[in-house]
């Protein structure tokens, strides 16, 4: 994660709060919408929705919450079908199911991490690029 | 663009080489192995056999046992397995069926020798069962069908009710196609190695699946052992050639074992 980017422009103190709660609200619907790893995703998505028409430095920092969810949507959803499929059908718990959990809690857990440094770093009106989905959201968001 | 598809390459690198690394952890040795260690498997298996002896009467005949041991015995120290940690126990009933209960005790139902055609086919079964001990499955499928706080709680105070549906699961309900295909494969190994022809548990997979539709009160074996006819034409692949087999298996009575289970027709 980069912090302390030049932005292309200062953001005002309703922007910054904005571009922050977009932050807040993938955290808080994670951790609602355990084990479904959709529900993140689908809140980060209707927040996008609702601030797409919002400044630059929102819209940029509600791609960047969006593209980071889904990513994390892929590898959770693998591992909760894995899950299921181990409940419910003839799977087996194997070394690799356990190490599979293990890599996407880390993941999860790293993401949450950044996630809450990039929501206050963002609500003092600093720019904030996550390794990939920084350079990704800079493809996808034009100003 | 070429920073995204490098810092995605990474990412991707990273993640994978987490897993594949943590995989190499055995998590499944130490969760089953250590865990059961301490509940002590083999107190949960002394309860079931209580329990079953309640309902059902024992064959304890020394003849009978020397034959049974024998098989066992050509089996586990052809493939250094410890013989005498498997215990055996033979029960009346016409049900042809054999299980394996925790603390590797094997139950075996004289329908079942009766079934039976030769002193192969009878080791083949063994040899699944033995497969299915020296996988850990007994206590997998317990944990995995009851939970893990009940199995706990029957190695503390023995439930008879409970241990009744325990023994009425490990008797009645198939493994999972996995473990099955695991036990298959132990049980072929085992028998080649043992110089015991693997042909035996196919010909008994075969002849019980074409029987089941006569007799299906008894056939619990081929019931709990779905899918028996292409699992017979795996069995058979999986036999090494070259391999000698006995034609007729040394120190063991046949008519003596099968006379003891009941069948008069030798």
């Amino acid at each position: 994660m980069k912090g302390n980017i030049a932005f292309a422009y200062k953001p005002n103190e309703y922007e910054a709060e904005k571009a922050s709660n977009g932050y807040l609200m993938s955290l808080i619907a994670l951790m609602v919408g355990m084990p479904l790893p959709i529900i993140n995703l689908v809140a980060s998505f209707i927040f996008y929705l609702g601030n797409r028409k919002g400044t630059y430095f929102t819209r940029w920092h509600c791609t960047q919450t969006l593209v980071s969810q889904f990513t994390l949507l892929i590898v959770n959803s693998i591992g909760f079908s894995w899950t299921v499929s181990i409940v419910f059908r003839d799977n087996t718990v194997s070394n690799k199911y356990i190490a599979y959990m293990i890599t996407i809690f880390l993941f999860n857990l790293t993401e949450f991490i950044i996630t809450i440094a990039a929501a206050i770093k963002t609500r003092k009106g600093l720019h904030i690029e996550f390794w990939f989905w920084g350079p990704l959201t800079n493809l996808i968001c034009k100003k | 663009m070429k920073k995204v598809i490098f810092q995605f390459s990474v990412l991707v690198i990273l993640f994978f080489s987490a897993w594949l690394l943590l995989s190499n952890i055995n998590f499944v040795k130490h969760i089953y192995i250590e865990k059961f260690g301490k509940i002590n498997e083999k107190r949960i298996g002394d309860l079931m056999i209580e329990n079953i002896r309640r309902n059902n009467t024992e064959i304890i005949s020394d003849a009978t046992k020397v034959d049974l041991e024998a098989i066992k015995r050509r089996i586990c120290d052809s493939n250094h397995i410890n013989a005498s940690e498997i215990e055996l126990y033979l029960f009346k009933d016409d049900a042809i069926n054999a299980f394996t209960l925790p603390g590797k005790k094997m139950i075996i139902c004289t329908g079942l020798i009766k079934a039976c055609d030769s002193a192969s086919e009878l080791s083949g079964v063994m040899a699944h069962e033995i497969g299915h001990m020296q996988h850990g499955h007994i206590m997998r499928r317990l944990v995995k069908e009851m939970g893990i706080s009940i199995v706990l709680s029957i190695g503390g105070n023995g439930n008879g009710e409970m241990l009744r549906r325990m023994v009425k699961l490990l008797s009645s309900t198939a493994f999972d196609r996995k473990q099955e295909s695991e036990a298959d494969a132990a049980a072929v190994e085992y028998l080649n190695k043992a110089h015991i022809d693997p042909a035996g548990l196919a010909n008994l997979f075969t002849r019980l699946a074409n029987e089941k539709n006569d007799m299906p009160k008894q056939l619990e074996w081929i019931s709990t052992h779905p899918n028996s006819k292409e699992r017979a034409e795996t069995i058979l692949k999986l036999k090494q050639a070259g391999t000698t087999y006995y034609s007729s298996m040394p120190n063991i009575d046949w008519k003596r074992l099968k006379a003891t289970a009941g069948d008069k027709s030798l």
